[in-house]
């Protein structure tokens, strides 16, 4: 019964993200991927932050407010339907080429290294340390209390180690399912978590195939389910898969945005770099070099619609963050707290560690059985597929990958723990967030060798 | 897989979100949607040193890039089929034949899931209170009991002290007074200490009921 009402709340975050999408761009059409991809992932990072606004407002998840956004939800699409503004899910055979039916080598490696996440994460309750101690914990205690009045966990400093100050968007949604199910089962409740670490994988498929055909993105996707480091981080219970699905959905759309200028991708990018900065600190950082970039290219580029771009996109970002950020600034931090530090002079008098940190991280990428040959792949698609760096937005995913190694690197540096300690701990997990990077900059340069008519014919994204 | 032969370049496609702006029809009409405009203004000097070494146009780079491909995806599979591999290790935990944190965990909720109501103090004992060699174990057992218990509360310090790991347990060196406890609500003793085998123990004590508190009779469960 338990995992009946779990599967309905997750049914129930796929409405969200498709009513979403629907607002977005009206009746436009969409593919099975972005059904099953975009809209998913869209609807998890929406019903976070509508479990976090109305726990500040005094009410913790319930199965009454999810009732409540099932109404809404479900009363939203009906409007829509009959003002004809729905997404229609297209699934057209005609979009087939000569040479897609080895697609299905691709898809049985990624469905069976899919379905080994799942039954494997399913099977245990939470035992990862960081899983139980830092979110499941924050998720038992938004199930009990609403934020309105600060639950007293969040100002113990006996609970330090579970870091009170990050971000709850991970936890809001586990609270949402044990909201759901009516009970705190944690073996049930990582069924969240594990929808939400797979769905990086269509979205990771959706960003290839915007210039990419679909046998090669095909490809790409299998080899990014198949890294050793998703199989060790999907459906733990963590929240760093969760954060590279939010971040390849916020640089897909930066990029689009940079390449066309179209509005929608904008609220996109808009959106999923909002989710970034509630999932990890890290994201908040991520978050900012997005609109960096887009300030950055919206300059050289010289048009005027780009730098409003770049003006919406930080207020949007804002406007959907501010709450977080102001209920966050009372609450105490550990001795990392790297925000501040990054800002200090300490970050100056520790660059010297950078020569011990940078030397590691290139060390980290060659380690064959976390990552196999991906980095190795995107410096070598790099090479074969050079015309591309001519591209804004390949240039813009280039900068984007860089600003966020250089800034995990200086975090490194101003760590108070022990690198040679922390880094083995830690690296595999900071990298794991830049995947999405790497693989989309590996399938763009690709897509400059492709021929024209498949470069121009791939941007749908269909299956 | 090889590349396919060229076919006539058409109008590009985007049903979600569609290409549509004038601007961009006629940056695709001057340049064909393979060469953007950008690519020829900024990208003249950088085509000419580097066709020198790697041919944009060559066949042979394309079959290049899917050998590549399919070398890390194979490369990938063969990592995974290893007995040492990620799949094979979280197959062994999902089977609870060799994952010992899963059992510590199942052992920790047992023995908290006992004594019922209340808060619980979590207490050290022998070697344990001052050996180093246990903060890890320690830290483990402290988050662990912490977020089984919740809503009640794991005390291992006073409110004030700041506790990031088994070291700062340690440090404080914590021993509340009867009536701490009582205020506190602490109705059972976590007690982490050792055997005579030099292992480590956990075990929970009951405390007699005070106040005429609906307290349990004093019991004691748990193990290495």
């Amino acid at each position: 019964m338990a995992l009946l009402a779990c599967c309905f709340y997750l049914l129930l975050i796929v409405l969200v993200g498709y009513t979403l999408l629907s607002v977005i761009h009206p009746s436009s059409q969409m593919t099975i991927v972005q059904l099953f991809g975009l809209g998913p992932a869209v609807g998890a990072g929406t019903m976070g932050l509508l479990l976090f606004w109305s726990s500040l407002i005094g009410f913790a998840p319930s199965r009454k407010m999810l009732e409540i956004i099932g109404v809404l939800t479900l009363a939203s699409l009906l409007v829509m339907k009959k003002k004809n503004q729905l997404a229609r899910v297209k699934v057209r055979t005609t979009d087939w080429e000569k040479g897609d039916g080895w697609m299905v080598l691709p898809l049985v490696v990624t469905v069976a290294g899919l379905v080994m996440i799942v039954a494997v994460a399913l099977s245990l309750p939470l035992v990862e340390w960081d899983a139980f101690a830092i979110w499941g914990f924050k998720a038992k205690v938004l199930t009990h209390e609403a934020l309105r009045f600060t639950p007293a966990y969040f100002h113990d400093l006996t609970l330090s180690y579970s870091h009170l100050d990050y971000p709850l968007m991970v936890p809001f949604l586990t609270a949402g399912a044990y909201a759901a199910m009516g009970i705190v089962d944690d073996q049930i409740g990582k069924l969240v978590s594990v929808f939400l670490d797979v769905l990086i994988v269509p979205m990771v498929y959706l960003g290839l195939r915007w210039k990419l055909r679909r046998l090669p993105a095909a490809y790409l996707s299998a080899i990014l389910t198949m890294l050793p480091v998703v199989f060790r981080q999907g459906g733990v219970g963590c929240a760093d898969l969760s954060l590279a699905m939010f971040y390849a959905g916020s640089i897909l759309y930066v990029a689009r945005w940079i390449d066309r200028q179209q509005w929608p991708d904008l609220i996109l990018a808009i959106l999923f770099s909002a989710f970034v900065a509630f999932t990890k600190n890290e994201g908040a950082v991520l978050a900012l070099m997005n609109g960096a970039v887009i300030l950055g290219f919206g300059f050289w580029g010289g048009r005027r619609r780009a730098w409003v771009g770049a003006a919406v996109f930080f207020a949007g970002l804002l406007a959907m963050d501010a709450a977080w950020l102001i209920w966050n600034r009372s609450l105490p931090r550990t001795h990392e707290d790297y925000g501040p530090k990054l800002l200090s002079m300490a970050l100056v008098t520790h660059l010297p560690r950078l020569k011990e940190i940078i030397p590691a991280m290139l060390v980290q990428t060659t380690v064959f059985h976390i990552w196999g040959l991906l980095w190795i792949m995107a410096g070598v698609m790099m090479l074969l597929g050079w015309r591309a760096l001519a591209r804004q937005y390949v240039l813009a995913m280039w900068v984007l990958l860089g600003m966020q190694l250089m800034v995990y690197a200086l975090a490194y540096s101003v760590t108070p723990w022990d690198l040679t300690v922390l880094m083995p701990m830690t690296m595999d997990r900071l990298l794991l967030h830049a995947v999405p990077a790497v693989i989309f900059l590996a399938g763009w340069h690709w897509a400059e060798l492709e021929t024209s008519h498949h470069a121009g014919n791939s941007c749908s994204g269909a299956l | 897989m090889p590349p396919r032969s060229i076919p006539v370049p058409e109008k590009p496609r985007d049903t979600v979100f569609p290409i549509d702006s004038p601007r961009e029809r006629n940056s695709l009409a001057q340049n064909g949607p393979g060469r953007g405009g950008q690519a020829r203004r900024n990208g003249g000097k950088r085509e000419m040193i580097l066709n020198r070494f790697i041919s944009a146009d060559g066949r042979s780079v394309q079959y290049a890039a899917w050998g590549v491909v399919l070398l890390v995806l194979i490369h990938l599979c063969w990592l995974q089929l290893r007995p040492e591999s990620e799949l094979h290790q979280i197959c062994a935990i999902a089977q609870r034949t060799t994952s010992s944190r899963a059992a510590m965990c199942e052992q920790i909720d047992r023995i908290v899931d006992r004594p019922g109501n209340g808060n619980v103090l979590l207490k050290l004992a022998g070697y344990a209170k001052t050996n180093p060699v246990v903060e890890n174990s320690l830290s483990f057992i402290y988050y662990r009991t912490s977020y089984a218990l919740y809503p009640r509360r794991m005390y291992v310090a006073p409110a004030d002290k700041v506790i990031n790991n088994g070291g700062d347990i340690l440090r404080v060196e914590f021993s509340p007074s009867p009536q701490w406890l009582q205020e506190h609500d602490v109705r059972s003793v976590l007690v982490f200490g050792n055997d005579n085998n030099g292992g480590e123990t956990l075990r929970s004590e009951i405390l007699p009921p005070r106040d005429g508190r609906a307290g349990m009779p004093a019991d004691k469960s748990g193990g290495n």
